[in-house]
């Protein structure tokens, strides 16, 4: 019976320690805060936002974009503040150059801009604004600002599918992004958009495009009413001598024209 | 343990294990059992939109008396499809309007308020439509509004439902009825999720100042004239004074100007711009395919010119002064612009008065000339509406005769008119008689049919109803509206020869009738009959 207990003692001690191997927890649950852009579907995306003086009185100098935040992990204890990271464009043909800080929008080192980003304590979802400057140049061109966000002393980036935006600055009409070739207004053009901004009372921004959506009753009174516009106005035009509305004066081919209704 | 002492052991384990089952004995055996709660089950019947549900509860509990709780749950399906209890009343009898189609589903809940021991029961039933097939009437009250009566078929049996539009709209619709159309397939926005309800049989009212979509099937207003337009014309300037459509172009006309709507789509479209002044009547081609659609004949009292309202158009088309050969020369090189004269009716039939065209229909029009004291009867061709044939090429004016007053007085004085859809006869109504005049022979008769003289027509139609399921419900009848006493009567005749004979039910009601329509829960079939109307 004696040259059992050794075995014994050797199967506890085996169990001890398969108990004492236990995985640690993820850092979500293990106290630390991060923070990502809101989301809804969980497919890799960069928040964008739109900054357009174009639309805005003369004097406005200054706009702001905010941009739609929540923690995961724990919640915040205290006020914490989120830090943003501006990047350059790095792929092979930019679509649009790389907004300058000071001059297209307010530095990402600003003290006063760094204590607005921030959640309070027991905040899970916030609004954090990044602020845009009109410059002269803003007349000739878009300008894109990319940024991160970035680790602060209160937060870690979360999904990293969602940590990254895009603001795009101008201060003329620019194609929206999501006036893409099969938009149901036709192939784009300034003066175009231009003509519909003048219209409807509508920026035709990405936003209002977004509001209309697949909504295809709307979309159809739209095209009705700039179709009937665009007649009205094209026939003054031959009264007065003039040609058609065209996005070059001199491009005969350049006419603005919309789908058929 | 020698054998001796284990016997006495065994023996003392016995003894107190007999013991122990011993002392288990039931004191008494007076238990008293719960009873269960019994619920009758209900049956209910199908059920109509309106109908109200009374259900009373019968509970057993085993023959005594106690004191119940009860809780009528409905089940509800939510937007993502999961079903939910929502509780509806917690009174012994339940009472309910049906206001929703579908299967009602209903769970009763009682509970013993002394034990809390609760027994369930579920009842089903289908709450189903009762106003698909049947007559719906167009009035003016008698303030001046107006007001839509139906007359629901049922089998044999036809339910008269008044004053629809004060029920569910909750008030007439203000000024004098103007018409009343139908679409299949209203695209309905509801304002609150702003999510899309596709293909909704509606018919469409129209009074001066208010224009509704009425949904047939569970008799629900799905939108008013602030709906119904994407820019809603002012409300103190506003004259509808017509309404057609076909299933790819709906058309009301505000203060003389054609507002087009898809009848798939929600709202109608801005006006249709242009020095022009359209007519309340319209006609449109026979719906042979789906090419034939779209194109609407109206007539322009500003330029005294037929035109056309087409669809995916921002403007109305007037015909070219050019002219369609016929063999045997140009019989009737007449243009349809600047006539001289007023527009008193239009209306399509059968047949054709193009040559090289057996179908696409024809329409004949009457026409007030301002230099004389007559008629002018038009005949035009509404296969120059059509683009798959003539497109708008030519003077859709065909044909071209002279009614004179001294020859046709009661035919040139007529309050109403219409057209038989099968052949080209002209039915007129002259103070409360009846008459007829075939185009072709030039037969002219002056008294088909007389009723009593109180009573005034105030409509006059010949409905060709063949989009019925099933078609022993189909009809061709001349269908005759008359006033008198502050209430009227709807009578339907056939026609055979120059005879008519009454047939089908009376309707009867409060009110003087504008306008009706023959709904069908055959609705594609109805939809695409709907040139039958006009």
């Amino acid at each position: 019976m004696k040259h059992i207990i050794p075995y014994c003692w050797l199967a506890s001690l085996t169990l001890f320690l398969c108990g004492a191997c236990r995985k640690d927890a993820p850092s979500v649950y293990a106290g630390k805060q991060f923070v990502e852009f809101y989301y809804i579907n969980d497919t890799k995306a960069i928040t964008t936002g739109y900054s357009t003086f174009y639309y805005q009185e003369p004097g406005v100098k200054y706009d702001t974009v905010l941009f739609h935040v929540r923690t995961v992990g724990t919640l915040p204890q205290k006020t914490s503040y989120v830090k943003f990271k501006a990047f350059a464009d790095t792929t092979a043909s930019p679509a649009f150059p790389d907004a300058v800080a000071g001059v297209h929008y307010v530095s990402f080192e600003d003290a006063q801009l760094n204590l607005l980003w921030k959640l309070e304590a027991g905040q899970y979802e916030g609004y954090l604004p990044i602020v845009t400057i009109r410059d002269a140049s803003l007349k000739n061109a878009t300008y894109q600002l990319h940024f991160r966000i970035d680790t602060s002393a209160d937060f870690y980036p979360g999904n990293s599918d969602h940590t990254e935006g895009i603001v795009y600055i101008s201060d003329k009409l620019s194609q929206p992004s999501n006036w893409t070739y099969n938009f149901f207004l036709g192939t784009y053009g300034p003066v175009k958009h231009q003509f519909i901004v003048e219209q409807s009372g509508e920026k035709w921004d990405a936003d209002f495009i977004t509001s209309i959506g697949t909504n295809t009753s709307l979309q159809a009174y739209y095209l009705f009413k700039f179709s009937q516009a665009l007649n009205v106005v094209n026939a003054q035009r031959k009264a007065a001598g003039q040609t058609e509305l065209r996005e070059n004066p001199a491009d005969p081919t350049s006419a603005v024209t919309f789908p058929p209704l | 343990m020698n054998d001796n002492t284990y016997k006495k052991s065994l023996l003392l384990l016995m003894s107190v294990l007999l013991l122990t089952i011993g002392s288990c004995k039931d004191e008494n055996y007076r238990i008293n059992a719960i009873p269960d709660i019994t619920i009758a089950p209900l049956t209910v019947t199908d059920k109509s939109i309106g109908d109200t549900v009374k259900l009373s509860s019968t509970v057993d509990y085993g023959g005594q008396t106690a004191n119940f709780s009860y809780k009528w749950y409905k089940y509800v399906t939510l937007p993502n499809y999961t079903q939910v209890l929502k509780l509806i009343s917690e009174e012994k009898d339940f009472v309910a309007v049906m206001d929703s189609l579908g299967t009602y589903q209903l769970r009763e809940e009682v509970t013993n308020t002394a034990t809390g021991i609760t027994a369930a029961s579920l009842t089903t039933w289908n709450v189903v439509s009762r106003a698909e097939r049947g007559w719906y009437v167009l009035k003016a009250t008698v303030d001046g509004n107006t007001e839509m009566d139906g007359f629901l078929l049922s089998g044999t049996t036809i339910v008269s439902t008044p004053h629809l539009l004060s029920e569910k709209y909750g008030q007439a619709l203000s000024g004098e009825p103007i018409g009343l159309t139908f679409t299949s397939a209203y695209n309905y926005l509801d304002p609150v999720s702003n999510k899309f309800t596709p293909n909704n049989s509606c018919l469409i009212a129209v009074s001066q100042k208010e224009i509704i979509a009425y949904r047939i099937k569970d008799e629900k207003v799905l939108a008013n004239t602030d709906r119904l337009f994407y820019e809603v014309p002012a409300a103190a300037s506003r004259n509808f004074a017509g309404i057609i459509s076909d299933p790819k172009l709906m058309v009301v006309v505000n203060n003389g100007h054609a507002h087009g709507m898809n009848p798939a789509s929600n709202s109608f479209l801005p006006e249709r711009l242009g020095a022009y002044n359209l007519s309340p009547y319209f006609t449109i081609p026979p719906h042979l395919t789906s090419t034939d659609a779209g194109y609407i004949l109206g007539f322009d009292q500003e330029n005294e010119s037929f035109v056309t309202v087409r669809y995916q158009q921002t403007g109305i088309t007037y015909f070219p002064d050019e002219y369609l050969p016929s063999p045997g020369g140009n019989a009737y090189q007449i243009s349809s612009n600047h006539l001289g004269g007023k527009l008193e009716f239009l209306e399509n039939t059968d047949g054709s008065l193009d040559t090289l065209l057996t179908t696409n229909g024809r329409a004949y029009a009457l026409l007030q000339p301002n230099a004389i004291t007559g008629k002018v009867l038009l005949g035009l061709n509404l296969a120059e509406l059509v683009p798959t044939q003539h497109n708008g090429a030519h003077s859709p004016i065909r044909y071209a005769d002279t009614l004179l007053a001294s020859h046709y007085p009661d035919l040139v004085n007529a309050s109403y008119y219409t057209l038989h859809k099968g052949q080209p006869i002209l039915y007129f109504s002259y103070q409360n008689k009846l008459g007829s005049y075939q185009i072709e022979s030039k037969n002219y008769l002056n008294q088909l049919h007389s009723f009593d003289p109180g009573e005034e027509i105030t409509y006059l139609k010949y409905l060709d109803c063949q989009y019925d399921s099933p078609t022993s419900y189909n009809f061709s009848r001349l269908v005759v509206a008359t006033y008198s006493n502050g209430k009227y009567k709807i009578y339907q005749f056939s026609v055979l020869g120059n005879s008519l004979h009454q047939e089908g039910p009376l309707l009867q009601g409060e009110g003087k009738v504008k306008s009706l329509i023959y709904s069908s829960p055959a609705t594609t079939a109805f939809f695409n009959a709907l040139y039958r109307y006009y």
